[in-house]
């Protein structure tokens, strides 16, 4: 009833006229079902020579018939231009859910996956389930005055309606099989849609082709799509067979009804009109109250979607902590025995992780892959919250603070970096959405990114006409949105140079260390591999099996000889004459 | 569209149709039998029984044919998108990959896949289902009226004839973004929409908090498109109107006939149903959009599959050493590449490096066959095999993110040096590497190199690996093994390296720079050093970072 709510509430805030437009038409509709009342007039017209209802009869069922049409054409565009509206309210409010959903979790759990799998893929969902609402209401009107025909035709085939009762039972058990058939084919849908997807992509087709997977991969499309259908196919035999055994056992009533009122006619106690009356409904019948049936099912199917939706928005309300992000860092950020593992997962990424770092230093965080040092950015930007321990900035609990505020005051460049297909200046413009269209404070940017390669009104991707670019000057452009910030708390650079050349590289370190005025306490967070970058920093951690192996300066950490020494020595042997 | 169709099933297609006709015909024997039962009101009730059961028959049949289509339509269906998908699939994957670049191609591929949204394909024979039944109905009861008079069902098929052509008109304005600015219009509130809701931005999203900048976006240029349809949609309203008008003459004069040259209520009640069932001549709303939509897409796909033909395997060259004779490449009118002249001999290490954006990539592209040039000759002896800098995070198992069904995945793996990953994986060689599979595992971006790597050794055989940059993302242990086994396999195969990690490029047989499209230097490290020219410099940048210690 919730979903119902919100769909016509959404209808209502969208477009009140195409609303009540909506509500209004099926009474329209009426005027097609009665062909059967004029029918029945016309034939007792001509029979008892009474030329005012042969009249009637024709004009009304003229009338029916063309304006019925009419009516139902501007009700169909009505309603697909309502759907339109209501999906596009939906859609937009499902893109700004997502968007604003404060953590990543969702990202990982397979259960957001197949519950959203819809409601992200497919825009305009939504909109269908407002249409659907419409044909159930117009169904359920014409089922109504079907009903009342019946009562005209002869009270007794009202009897008819028990016979289609069954069908509410039936459907019900059809939703159930078509549910769970479709649950069975969620996961190979999503790899057969994940593959087909794959077949299409430009960066795939060079290693397609190079290691000659076409074959292989077309093959497993076929064969995914046949288990995606499999199941699909089986509930749709069990439910045909079902409605078939229903669906006889109805039209056997239709033909009981139909004897019987002919039975009444022959026995003189009822006109022949209404024998006409009783074929015509007997036809009509059948659809019309099955039709609300289905449609009450069909419009339940659609319902689906919008409780989607509503489990994403509250999903997204997820109370997030409400308290103002500090203006300056005084003391420093400190770890308190964290510990995070992965929503869904047991393995422990960090595990009791004790760390203090002071405002306005430069944090180096070095370690193998899959140490967790990117997962210790993911923490201290709040994409996930961690599963023991805490977080605190000056004393105060992270997890206390308004995220959005937080991310405020924070910069970042990451290692899996978005390529924003934007003009260059929006792509790095919006690092710092207060300065988006500020060119001189944008060029700033690109210059300490070393990215001025590129001209700032250039649009990117080539689906938009714009310019493509190398892995290595996407980077730039990323990076320079990381700068694009002048005077945050926090700096995060999560492998800032991996595809940059030597010249950019030695360029970036210089802004990266430099810049750092000590104002308002800023502290730079760098995650590297790259051990000629970490020397400057004012102090180190090294990572290892989920915690701090080692920390100290470059100077302290190579006269202890231990793990970082080693690394360090062994990337500078590598320069070594 | 009807390639597509036989290809679901020909004879259980074509069966499938005759059935749907039936169906169709099943109501114009209930009004023909409706007036064998009318006939003998009030006074025959032998006859008006004889109706009753044949009017009972017709309904029966209807019910039984209606299940059973219903249930073969669910099954076609699926067997038509089936093929549409075979289609297209079969054709991307074995064109030259630089026509999936081609602006037509992303254009029709955006399309279909706006068409896959609406109803994933599925859907297209239970519209023809609809319409077949539709149809004959109509013919039926066009028949039954033939028999009141030969000019009636003529009227009434062109008064609904005129309807229909009036709703197409209306659609045709209304249905499509045909308007270029409606469609790019769409396809930008798509991206954006990704942007939002799908994972790659989503960190940047939150970070520089970005919603309530990038939904707005959205939010424009979505009702710009919607928009533009919504205008076509009134104008094609006009058309609609005035044939509503013809369906009523038709309707008014037929009718008029009926009632006035007919005295049998037996006939009224069968020539005034049939009248009445002409409607089914008309359009046919839930049968005749999908249709059409079906129509477009098969057309799509058919084009997509006739221009984008499968790329000629790369003809087999015996030499011994890959030949690349003055090339030159550019996109768009840009040149990138401009006159490179290289040899490497069968088994050299070769390292190409130069800055951002100077061509190496460009280069590799040739290499691998992706480009063929504007100008000049390559020839490239033996199997090529790469990792290149975005390879595919394949959402299927590591045992096939690696080998796709042959054998060598654990060898190969075992090369790349990443056997450890297995530790991590719940399933071992069967996990698929997706966070979104239960029990599946998505890798780092390190351990989804190794996967990479371990992919390109296992089809290296005796030919060329080129690397692009394949330790951007591994840390300094797992770099130094990777390197190591690059030399290991230097001898046995070509390599070649695109890196700006210049410690791993010196131990490289020969190293060229690429700038400006030409290449500049050319030599062994100690060569390059001692011209002092642009790798010296870069050289000795990343190399000053360490040299406090290396001379501590």
């Amino acid at each position: 009833m919730r979903e119902i709510r919100v769909l016509v509430a959404m209808a209502w805030r969208v477009d009140r006229r195409l609303t009540l437009a909506m509500i209004a038409e099926p009474f329209g509709n009426t005027l097609v079902l009665l062909s059967g009342l004029w029918l029945a007039m016309l034939t007792n017209g001509v029979i008892q020579n009474d030329i005012r209802q042969v009249v009637i009869g024709v004009a009304a069922l003229v009338l029916g018939a063309g304006l019925g049409w009419q009516l139902d054409l501007s009700a169909s565009q009505w309603r697909m231009v309502l759907g339109e509206k209501v999906a596009h309210a939906f859609d937009t409010e499902i893109a700004r859910l997502s968007a604003e959903l404060p953590t990543l979790d969702h990202f990982e759990r397979a259960e957001y996956q197949d519950q959203l799998e819809i409601l992200r893929q497919r825009q305009g969902q939504l909109g269908n389930s407002m249409s659907a609402l419409a044909v159930t209401i117009k169904a359920i009107c014409a089922g109504l005055t079907v009903l009342v025909l019946l009562v005209v035709a002869h009270p007794a085939m009202l009897a008819l309606v028990l016979l289609a009762l069954p069908a509410l039972l039936i459907t019900k058990a059809q939703r159930r099989w078509r549910a769970q058939a479709e649950d069975e084919s969620a996961l190979p849908g999503r790899t057969a849609r994940h593959l087909r997807a794959v077949a299409q992509d430009r960066d795939a087709a060079v290693e397609i082709r190079l290691f000659g997977l076409a074959d292989n991969l077309e093959r497993r499309i076929g064969t995914l799509w046949n288990a995606q259908r499999r199941p699909i196919e089986h509930a749709e035999r069990k439910v045909a067979l079902l409605s078939l055994a229903q669906q006889v056992l109805y039209v056997i009533g239709v033909i009981a009804a139909v004897g019987f009122v002919l039975h009444q006619a022959i026995q003189g106690r009822s006109a022949p009109g209404d024998v006409v009356l009783a074929i015509y409904l007997g036809q009509q019948v059948q659809t019309a109250v099955i039709w609300p049936i289905q449609a009450v099912a069909g419009f339940g199917r659609t319902l689906h979607t919008v409780s989607r939706f509503l489990w994403l928005a509250d999903h997204a309300h997820t109370a997030t902590g409400n308290e103002r992000a500090p203006e300056q860092i005084v003391e420093g950020i400190r770890l308190e025995n964290v510990s995070f593992h992965y929503p869904g997962t047991d393995k422990w990424v960090l595990r009791n992780v004790s760390l203090t770092i002071p405002a306005g230093a430069a944090l180096a965080v070095v370690g193998a892959n899959g140490a967790g040092k990117t997962t210790l950015v993911k923490l201290l930007t709040r994409m996930y919250e961690p599963t023991e321990g805490r977080i605190t900035v000056d004393g105060v609990d992270l997890a206390d603070l308004d995220v959005h505020d937080w991310r405020a005051r924070l910069a970042a460049a990451f290692q899996d970096f978005a390529r924003f297909e934007f003009t260059v200046q929006h792509a790095v413009g919006v690092g710092d959405l207060d300065h988006l269209d500020d060119t001189e404070h944008v060029r700033d940017a690109i210059t300490r990114a070393g990215a001025d390669v590129l001209d700032q009104d250039a649009q990117l991707g080539t689906s938009w006409g714009g310019t493509d670019l190398s892995t290595g000057q996407w980077q730039r452009i990323a990076l320079a949105r990381g700068l694009a910030r002048t005077t945050p708390l926090v700096r995060f650079f999560d492998e800032p140079t991996a595809s940059l050349d030597a010249f950019t590289e030695d360029a970036l370190f210089d802004s990266m260390t430099r810049a750092t005025d000590g104002a308002n306490g800023m502290i730079t967070i760098l995650v590297t591999h790259r051990f000629s970058t970490v020397r400057s920093a004012d102090l180190i951690v090294v990572l290892a099996d989920g915690g701090v192996a080692e920390r100290g300066s470059h100077r302290a950490l190579l006269a202890e000889n231990g793990r970082y020494a080693r690394l360090y020595r062994s990337q500078a042997d590598a320069f070594a004459d | 569209m009807k390639t597509l169709l036989w290809q679901a099933g020909r004879w259980r297609f074509a069966l499938f149709c005759v059935l749907a006709v039936l169906q169709g015909l099943a109501p114009a024997a209930a009004i023909a039998a409706s007036g064998v039962l009318v006939a003998g009101l009030p006074d025959d009730p032998a006859q008006a029984t004889l109706g009753l059961a044949l009017f009972g028959t017709a309904l029966l049949v209807g019910t039984v044919l209606s299940a059973v289509l219903d249930h073969e339509a669910a099954v076609l269906d699926g067997r038509f998108a089936h093929a549409v998908h075979d289609t297209v699939a079969g054709a991307t994957l074995r064109t030259g990959a630089a026509n999936l670049a081609d602006p037509r191609t992303t254009k029709e591929l955006g399309a279909l896949a706006e068409f896959e949204r609406v109803d994933g394909f599925v859907g297209t024979v239970s519209a023809l289902k609809e319409l077949l039944r539709q149809r004959a109905t109509g013919v039926g009861a066009a028949v039954v009226l033939a028999t009141f008079a030969w000019w009636a069902p003529i009227v009434m098929f062109l008064g609904w004839r005129g309807l229909s052509f009036g709703v197409r008109k209306w659609l045709d304005h209304g249905m499509t973004l045909g308007a270029q600015q409606g469609e790019s219009a769409m396809r930008r509130a798509r991206y954006l929409r990704g942007l939002a809701v799908d994972s790659p931005a989503a960190k940047e999203i939150r970070v520089f908090g970005l919603a309530g900048w990038l939904v707005p976006l959205y939010r424009d240029s979505y009702l710009s498109a919607l928009k533009v349809v919504w205008a076509g949609r009134k104008l094609g309203m006009r058309t609609v109107f005035a044939a509503t008008g013809g369906v009523l003459l038709a309707h008014l004069v037929v009718l008029t006939a009926i009632a006035q040259t007919t005295t049998t209520p037996a006939e009224i009640v069968v020539y005034a149903q049939a009248v009445l069932s002409t409607s089914a001549l008309g359009y046919v709303f839930g049968a005749e959009i999908p249709l059409a939509r079906a129509r477009k897409v098969a057309e799509l796909a058919r084009t997509l599959a006739r221009r984008l033909t499968a790329a000629p395997p790369r003809p087999q060259v015996v030499a011994q050493a890959i030949q690349l004779t003055d090339v030159h490449f550019g996109y768009a009118g840009k040149p990138v590449l401009k006159g490179i002249d290289l040899t490497v001999p069968k088994g050299q290490s070769l390292a190409i490096v130069g800055e951002n954006g100077a061509g190496k990539s460009t280069l590799v592209n040739l290499l691998c066959g992706i480009h063929q040039p504007d100008s000049g000759e390559i020839v490239m002896p033996g199997k090529v095999s790469a990792i290149v800098q975005r390879f595919t995070r394949f959402e299927l198992s590591l045992k096939d993110n690696i080998g796709f069904g042959e054998e060598g995945v654990e060898e190969a793996l075992e090369r790349a040096g990443g056997l450890g990953l297995l530790e991590d994986l719940p399933h071992g060689w069967d996990t698929v590497l997706s966070s979104s599979h239960p029990n599946g595992r998505d890798l780092s971006g390190g351990q989804w190199q190794k996967v990479a790597l371990a992919r390109a050794l296992r089809a290296v055989e005796s030919g060329t690996l080129i690397m692009d940059e394949p330790s951007a993302n591994l840390d300094v242990l797992a770099e130094e093994e990777l390197f190591a086994r690059f030399s290991e396999l230097a001898g046995e195969i070509t390599t070649i390296l695109v890196s700006h990690r210049l410690a791993s490029v010196r131990h490289a047989d020969r190293i060229v720079v690429i700038a400006d499209g030409r290449i500049a230097e050319d030599g062994t490290h100690a060569e390059l050093m001692a011209a002092n020219g642009q790798y010296a410099a870069m050289y000795s940048l990343q190399a000053e970072r360490f040299a406090e210690v290396s001379h501590a």
